[in-house]
């Protein structure tokens, strides 16, 4: 079940929901609100020819966060925007920060805006799941894959945010099992 | 609820994000949170899913870097959480 912009409001209300900024009134449409763009992007850098990486995620020692560290650079967007090069990827970050509280069966997909979709800005890769208990600012996967260059701005809204209200509660927010024990 | 000791080993790639270690049955996991869900060493994580003689499977916030969200841990490493009120 989709929650409409009362009940998320409602949900804030309650403390049920977190959003850190919280979005003004126009952030609001009937099923989702918008979220913004944080001020740093990691930026992945050019390979080097003939000295080809390549990355494989089915070893089990692989650290994603340090090779992401090692393979990229963080960028601040200056005041004029970045220009986001068609074909690139590059990793982002909500501004606003979000609690999805586990024992108030909420969960949430983080979508595009059909504006930037149309000009060919897609904002994740196949990862829209916000899972119930999460809490932190929203990784977004930035695609250009329009045909020409796009001006990336502090602040813009980038994403829409879309609640659920999970059928039951999540086996890890359910405490009837592990009622009244204490790890000993 | 309960939380789990985790090791605090790095940066995430946002200001806002710390890399930490959990100390499963199978070697530690590592994983990216938020700063502000960092408890002196703990994350929250719920209730635990099941338990086995002294192991527990917990469920994480977030999927740890090599893709897992459940895993088993000793009881040693986990502690009681007071239930947050809603407003």
């Amino acid at each position: 079940m989709i929650l409409t912009d009362r009940e998320i409001q409602t949900a804030i209300k309650k403390g049920a929901i977190i959003i850190d900024p919280s979005p003004s009134e126009d952030a609001y449409s009937s099923t989702s609100v918008d979220l913004t763009l944080d001020p740093y992007l990691t930026i992945f850098n050019e390979p080097i020819e003939g000295a080809d990486t390549i990355i494989d995620p089915s070893i089990k020692k692989l650290h994603i966060e340090k090779t992401l560290e090692r393979l990229t650079t963080q960028e601040k967007i200056p005041a004029d925007g970045f220009i986001f090069k068609k074909g690139q990827l590059i990793l982002a970050f909500t501004k606003e920060y979000i609690d999805l509280r586990l024992d108030t069966k909420y969960a949430a997909r983080v979508e595009g805006k059909s504006s930037l979709s149309r000009i060919g800005l897609a904002i994740h890769i196949t990862a829209p799941t916000i899972h119930a208990g999460y809490d932190g600012h929203i990784r977004l996967e930035l695609v250009n894959n329009g045909p020409l260059p796009i001006r990336l701005r502090v602040g813009m809204p980038i994403c829409q945010l879309i609640f659920e209200q999970t059928l039951g509660t999540p086996d890890k927010g359910y405490h009837g099992q592990f009622a009244g024990q204490k790890p000993t | 609820m309960m939380k789990v000791k985790v090791a605090e080993v790095g940066k995430g790639l946002h200001h806002s994000e710390v890399v930490v270690t959990v100390k499963t049955i199978g070697g530690d996991q590592s994983l990216v949170i938020d700063r502000r869900s960092l408890d002196n060493g703990f994350i929250r994580i719920g209730y635990p899913i099941r338990e086995n003689k002294k192991n527990y499977l917990i469920e994480l916030p977030r999927e740890t870097s090599s893709g897992s969200w459940r895993v088993w841990v000793n009881r040693a490493q986990l502690e009681d959480e007071p239930e947050r009120q809603l407003a």
